[in-house]
């Protein structure tokens, strides 16, 4: 590596992502790190963005070692950091794979959480970003995010993806059979005859908004109006 | 070691008091020392189905107010060894005591029993919480109706959010012709909703009925299919393995013959 480019500033759509060499000791990197943020500060004013180390695995300390310069350095306003990911670093820096970067298949939401367990009758949980629940949401139970919701199980309740009147959030399962599904401030409720249910569960579906109404549909490839934009 | 279980279901009518009356009584046929309380404080009727009523003297509220001593309480079932019955009181209601001094109780009376059940009222207010508040284990009872399976989800969410883990469930009063014929919600569709162990299945019987008004539960009657299922449960709560009842067993004679010659469904 140059050794200029021991910390490269990288601006992603999500955010800004921090290259860090992987070779210099620590204290040199700090040392390289304070003089690239002072030198770049003037781009930042004070812009509200997540935050994401690659290249090396750092300690917690480390970690907060460098938030700290940076914060203190410029008018950062750190909003969310994310954890450094080997494998993520693969697909955004291996130059083999630097397609998949530009491949519309691929996207990043921010944050994302998992639930584990099964979301009963008079449960509500609700998260601000997306959320995998890895169990089932019953009838009488309440799943409620801001972002998307994918349910590694079967929705017999309520769900609301988008709860802060983001239509473009997604709501997938593996059985579907919502008692009612909210998009945004749009609202479908489960079909009274239920004729079509054999369909909805055994195969695992997805729903989003086209054209202000959500439609659901078997997750089977296609997907042609998922992500059209509304 | 000595465990309480509380037996409970959100929705009322769906044989809490009943199963708790059977269990009690099977534990105590298998040499157990049971103690029972009702905690449905103010709507007693564990006593009835037991057929005691004649013979409380003191209630649940009398000793958690310190009016009596446990012992003075607890009565003693004299048609089997070891079986004792805290009543509830009928006058009171649930606010009368508090989940802290239910679990006071339960301590004190795992000094003296193997099993203490614990018979809770319906819904999710006081009453619950302080019937489940002394509880090691818990019992969820349902029958196999949309209302009674939505309520007993309710339930095991509340028990789990109490650190009440892993209740096991028991489906009463389960019809198998009316399943065979797709009018009953099958054992499968309520384990595939609810998610829990299951730790029995009683079948409908009218003896049930008949055996609740005498005060001698079904567990004791060896001809009874629902009795035989009771037995079952018990010795799983005991920690045998048993298998589940085969409730088409309980056919006529005709229809055994018919269904030999295949003439049968």
């Amino acid at each position: 590596m140059h050794h200029d480019n021991h910390v490269i500033f990288k601006g992603t759509k999500d955010g800004l992502t921090i290259l860090l060499d992987n070779e210099l000791d620590f204290v040199t990197l700090q040392e390289h790190f304070e003089k690239k943020v002072v030198d770049a500060s003037r781009f930042f004013h004070g812009a509200k963005v997540a935050l994401t180390f690659q290249g090396r695995e750092l300690s917690e300390e480390e970690q907060q070692i460098l938030v700290t310069i940076l914060s203190k350095k410029s008018q950062l306003d750190i909003s969310f950091i994310h954890g450094t990911d080997t494998d993520h670093d693969k697909i955004f820096i291996s130059p083999e794979q630097s397609n998949i970067e530009k491949s519309t298949n691929v996207w990043d939401e921010g944050k994302v959480r998992f639930y584990k367990g099964t979301i009963r009758s008079g449960q509500r949980i609700e998260f601000a970003g997306n959320v995998v629940i890895i169990g089932d949401v019953n009838p009488g139970g309440q799943v409620i995010a801001e972002e998307s919701i994918v349910i590694l199980g079967s929705v017999k309740g309520m769900v609301h993806a988008g709860s802060r009147g983001n239509v473009k959030a997604f709501v997938a399962a593996l059985s579907m059979t919502p008692m009612q599904l909210r998009i945004g401030n749009i609202i479908s409720r489960s079909p009274d005859e239920d004729d079509n249910q054999n369909a909805s569960t055994s195969m695992a579906h997805i729903a989003y908004v086209y054209e202000q109404r959500i439609c659901m549909e078997p997750i089977d490839g296609k997907m042609d109006y998922l992500f059209l934009k509304n | 070691m000595s465990e309480v279980i509380v037996i409970t279901s959100g929705k009322g009518g769906v044989g809490k008091t009943t199963t708790t009356a059977n269990l009690g009584t099977g534990l105590a046929l298998a040499e157990k020392k049971v103690a029972l309380i009702d905690a449905d404080i103010g709507l007693r009727n564990l006593d009835v189905v037991m057929g005691l009523e004649n013979r409380i003297v003191y209630d649940l509220v009398d000793v958690v107010e310190g009016h009596c001593r446990v012992r003075q309480a607890l009565i003693k079932d004299k048609r089997y060894s070891g079986m004792f019955l805290l009543p509830a009181a009928q006058t009171r209601d649930k606010n009368a005591i508090s989940p802290e001094q239910m679990q006071k109780l339960c301590e004190t009376l795992k000094e003296d029993f193997d099993y203490i059940l614990v018979d809770c009222p319906a819904g999710i207010e006081q009453g619950f919480k302080n019937a489940i508040a002394g509880a090691d284990r818990a019992i969820v009872v349902t029958t196999p109706e949309v209302s009674a399976v939505r309520d007993a989800d309710r339930i095991i969410g509340l028990l789990e959010a109490n650190d009440l883990r892993n209740p096991k469930l028991l489906v009463n009063r389960v019809k198998a012709d009316m399943v065979k014929r797709g009018d009953m919600m099958a054992i499968e569709d309520v384990m595939e909703i609810l998610a829990v162990d299951i730790i029995g299945v009683v079948p409908d019987d009218d003896q049930i009925v008949v055996s609740s008004n005498r005060g001698e539960p079904a567990v004791t009657d060896p001809n009874s299919l629902a009795g035989q299922a009771y037995r079952n449960i018990t010795k799983r709560i005991m920690g045998e393995e048993v298998p589940l009842l085969n409730l088409e067993e309980h056919q006529g004679f005709m229809q055994r013959l018919k269904k030999m010659f295949g003439l049968s469904v």
